[in-house]
């Protein structure tokens, strides 16, 4: 009973002895608060790999919509049905290459 | 005082054995559910916040020759809207806009949104389809509009994604790319390339173990039945997209110009088998053409006269006639049991020699040769033939490949009709690209190499690819000699004015090859034709081999091989010839010299009239031309010069 009082009283905190008290529990409220941070900051690190992930997908989408454009202007024959009213096409010949030399 | 003292003891008292009697069942219950029904509410929470994700792997890509894309995943989205989820001012304020907004991103009037979202809105439909399959940027700008930029238990949005594969060039190769389809019990329905190595493009799904956190999010926790998916490979095809667009767009324009039921093209690089570019167009009702079948692959048909030179090469070996021995071919008529074979000339061609019976195409000359000398022995023939491969499949990746037919003296259903018929490719089956095949090996020097799809496998982590070598099927189809005539009487094909190529001769470089016309629904009196040209260009060293077969052209428009289908293969052979710059080595010091006369000066009068116009519209070269080589391009462009 004695010990029960004071313990309500807060003895162990404020005896003269009590300094190595309040060390460990400081202690073991700062490993809680690193706890609680480190959760936190998991956490925030899914939300931003959900993020970069949709930002993935929106950059893989655009790359690929993009590309397939390129490669349909890149063909011969939509080349030449864009050039047709310069009444260019494809030639008769294989161009010639010059290589130079000294 | 003492009395009233003794009454609020005994309340006190009462309230608190209330007190504490309550106290001990909120303990007694406590233990109760802490022990007794723990397990069952540990078990739920568990299965509440954690989850075992399947992750998926990503498919693989098909790359081209040039490591362009041919096929890749991408996500599509499903936008579906709950008419009951936004309030009524809402509704009536944003309705509108929203309809506006839909219409300009999918191109469809205002009024269609405007009705769809309103008959929605009266049927009170929880699962409204406002569109399908859209690409990622087009639904982050639906996510925009009004309404559907609330969020969903406010606006009503609700989307599905789901991954397909896009083919960014397009409609073209479609059948060869392929694709995977899973029908509701479970059947995949695999077609080309995507089908075929399905298994290594898929990868392998992983498993990892997740907890449920805020905002609807899941974090991973460690767990001993974590596994990394595997990426799936991906695949590099010998398709090239150019030639691929060649081929497709010149057969397209043909199946168009003779109208004809369907038809196929294949390219093959003749030193390694590598399959360039295939190309099937079949006709729709409404008399457009898309890639309906893998008719190359799929279709075996009578070769007719390409198969011309298969007998020959069988006659050349056994030594029973030579090139230059006269055959008479008569009057071009032939009679076998009351059934004739007749030349496409009327009245025949009278006494030619062995390779210009090829070179016409005669189908009287070829029949006396092979008739006359195996009619005996036909097992000789037929084994001369089996030698070669003719009846054995490819055995290619992709499925769905025809099986070849190559009667025998044994089957059950060989007569009299059977020997001098399948001389000139009659009861003969194949298909375009075993047909392609056999002739590729005799533009190779003899060497018969199976058709290849993929040049090389690799696996997303890994570094060094899988490649695949140019596999031989048959090392040497004949004797060289026989081979050098065979070439000589494939390159008078086109070459010689009588050759029934003769009219797809080129200027620029040789070309060699077979025509062939041969009939269908003979048997029901309905006869249709099919026309087909398969060669190999440049004939002295040749690269590409390349087959055309069109069928059921308009018979008023033609039909024969040389018209229907050798002009698409002559330009296909152009274009791809074209595509190569020749090389002209200068020294520098008489450079300018060479440009004015061998160059610009060798130019023909609608190439100088080409590059006025390229100079026309890129006036900084002009300029530069100008400064540079003042007399060769001034005396050209002096009109240029002064409209400047």
């Amino acid at each position: 009973m004695k010990n029960f009082l004071s313990f309500i009283n807060l003895n162990f905190l404020l005896n003269d002895d009590s300094l190595k008290n309040w060390r460990i529990i400081i202690f073991v409220s700062s490993l809680a608060l690193i706890m609680i941070y480190s959760g936190h900051s998991a956490e925030n690190k899914i939300y931003k790999i959900t993020k970069l992930n949709e930002s993935i997908n929106e950059l893989k989408n655009e790359f690929i919509d993009k590309r397939s454009q390129l490669i349909q202007l890149k063909m011969e024959s939509k080349i030449s049905l864009k050039l047709s009213h310069l009444d260019l096409e494809p030639a008769n010949k294989p161009p010639i290459k010059i290589v130079y030399e000294n | 005082m003492e009395n009233k003292f003794q009454k609020i003891r005994i309340r006190l008292f009462i309230i608190s054995f209330g007190v504490l009697i309550f106290s001990f069942f909120l303990i007694f219950k406590i233990l109760y559910i802490q022990i007794h029904e723990g397990p069952y509410y540990k078990k739920l929470a568990k299965e509440r916040t954690l989850k075992n994700f399947e992750i998926q792997a990503s498919r693989g890509n098909i790359y081209s020759d040039d490591n362009s894309l041919l096929a890749t995943s991408v996500t599509k989205y499903e936008i579906r809207w709950d008419s009951k989820v936004p309030s009524q001012k809402l509704i009536n304020n944003s309705l509108d806009k929203l309809s506006k907004g839909l219409s300009e991103i999918f191109k469809k009037p205002k009024s269609y949104y405007l009705s769809l979202l309103k008959k929605g809105i009266s049927r009170s439909n929880r699962y409204l389809l406002i569109a399908r399959n859209i690409s990622y940027s087009d639904y982050k700008k639906v996510k925009t509009l009004p309404i559907f930029n609330l969020p969903s238990y406010k606006g009503g949005l609700i989307v599905e994604s789901k991954v397909v594969r896009a083919h960014p060039i397009g409609k073209i190769a479609e059948r060869t790319i392929g694709y995977e389809l899973k029908d509701p019990s479970g059947n995949y329905f695999r077609v080309g390339l995507e089908g075929a190595f399905s298994h290594l493009l898929k990868g392998e799904n992983g498993r990892r173990l997740k907890q449920k956190i805020a905002n609807n999010q899941w974090k991973p926790i460690n767990d001993n039945n974590e596994k990394e998916p595997t990426e799936g490979y991906d695949l590099y095809s010998s398709i090239n997209i150019n030639i691929q667009d060649i081929v497709h767009h010149e057969l397209l324009n043909q199946l168009e110009k003779f109208e004809a039921d369907h038809g196929c093209a294949i390219v093959m690089e003749t030193n390694t088998g590598e399959i360039k570019a295939i190309s099937n167009l079949g006709k729709t009702k409404n008399g457009k053409y898309y890639e309906k079948l893998n008719y190359a692959i799929g279709e075996a048909h009578e070769p007719g006269s390409t198969f011309k030179t298969f007998s020959l090469i069988a006659a050349l070996e056994d030594n029973l006639v030579d090139e230059n021995d006269i055959i008479d071919t008569g009057n071009g008529i032939l009679n076998f049991y009351g059934s004739k074979i007749k030349d496409s000339k009327k009245g025949g061609y009278g006494e030619i020699t062995v390779s210009k019976i090829y070179e016409v195409s005669s189908n009287t000359g070829v029949v006396k040769i092979i008739n006359d000398n195996y009619k005996k022995n036909p097992q000789d023939f037929v084994d001369r033939l089996y030698n070669i491969g003719i009846n054995k499949i490819l055995d290619i990746p992709i499925k769905g490949e025809a099986k070849p037919k190559l009667p025998h003296p044994s089957d059950k259903n060989w007569n009299g009709l059977s020997l001098p018929w399948m001389s000139f490719g009659y009861g003969v089956l194949l298909t375009p690209l075993q047909i392609l095949t056999l002739h590729n090996a005799i533009a190779n020097d003899g060497e018969m190499l199976k058709p290849k799809f993929i040049n090389k496998i690799k696996g997303y982590s890994e570094i060094k690819p899988t490649i695949f070598e140019k596999q031989i099927l048959n090392p040497s189809i004949c004797s060289k000699s026989t081979l050098k005539k065979i070439q000589k009487m494939m390159f008078n094909v086109v070459d010689k004015k009588w050759g029934t190529a003769h009219n797809i001769k080129e200027n620029l470089f040789n070309i060699s090859g077979k025509t062939g016309t041969c009939q269908v629904g003979y048997s029901i009196g309905d006869v249709e034709y099919i026309s087909s040209f398969v060669g190999y260009f440049p004939s002295e060293n040749p690269i590409y081999t390349c087959i055309v077969v069109i069928h059921k052209p308009d018979k008023n428009k033609g039909y024969y091989g040389s018209k229907v289908a050798a002009p698409v293969f002559k330009r296909i052979a152009k274009k791809i010839y074209n595509r190569t710059p020749k090389l002209k080595v200068v020294k520098r010091k008489n450079f300018e010299d060479k440009f004015q006369k061998k160059i610009f000066g060798s130019l023909d009068v609608p190439r100088k009239k080409i590059l006025e116009k390229f100079l026309l519209v890129n006036k900084d070269t002009y300029r530069y031309m100008i400064n540079s080589f003042p007399n060769s391009i001034g005396s050209n462009f002096n009109h240029l010069k002064h409209k400047k």
